[in-house]
């Protein structure tokens, strides 16, 4: 077991109960694959510094998880093939930071 | 004569001047240095030219260690479009 963080944009254009959807959706998967997730913040609605497929902003998502790295490859197959997910990032971390996030501090 | 006195000007000037020596240290790798985060974009921000592009470490004094961590926070929060690319208006 590893210590992962990982972020996704996903498409504004998306109503409430879609978007809410899409997480539980993405929480079912890695718990299909034996992850935990430790903790999940909401950056919310943010501008995007340049244009991601025509879109001038997203909803942001972070997360803490904890699983084993070769189970990660099913979950990126699995967010590519998804077309409300307009980008996702993973990465190992040796231990996870205290929340908030300082992203999320500035905003406040 | 004229040469040892031209020397002694210059030291004296060298200690008066605005742009004087100072000892180079590294930020990061001080006692209560903050850590290198891909988000945190504030930090990152100081560390990258007007148009975008990163500051080399022979002007920033970062360590040579710590400049690859920043490379890479720098990389990944471009990935995420928290940074741009090229800091231009679309």
């Amino acid at each position: 077991m590893n210590k992962f963080e990982a972020v996704l944009l996903i498409n504004p254009d998306i109503s409430k109960q879609i978007l809410k959807k899409e997480i539980e959706n993405f929480k079912k998967q890695i718990s299909s694959n034996k992850g935990e997730i430790t903790n999940s913040e909401n950056w919310g609605l943010r501008d995007l510094s340049y244009k991601i497929s025509n879109f001038k902003k997203a909803f942001y998502n972070f997360f803490q998880l904890e699983m084993e790295g070769s189970n990660i490859q099913i979950i990126r197959k699995y967010l590519t093939q998804n077309d409300h997910v307009l980008r996702h990032l993973f990465i190992k971390v040796n231990s996870h930071q205290e929340l908030p996030t300082k992203l999320y501090n500035e905003e406040k | 004569m004229k040469k040892s006195r031209n020397k002694r000007n210059y030291r004296e000037e060298k200690k008066v001047s605005a742009f004087e020596e100072r000892k180079k240290f590294c930020p990061f790798s001080q006692i209560n240095s903050p850590v290198i985060d891909y988000k945190d974009i504030k930090l990152l921000t100081r560390y990258i030219s007007e148009k975008g592009k990163m500051i080399p470490r022979r002007i920033t004094n970062v360590a040579r260690i710590k400049q690859k961590e920043l490379s890479t926070a720098i990389k990944r929060a471009r990935f995420l479009s928290l940074l741009s690319y090229t800091k231009k208006n679309y």
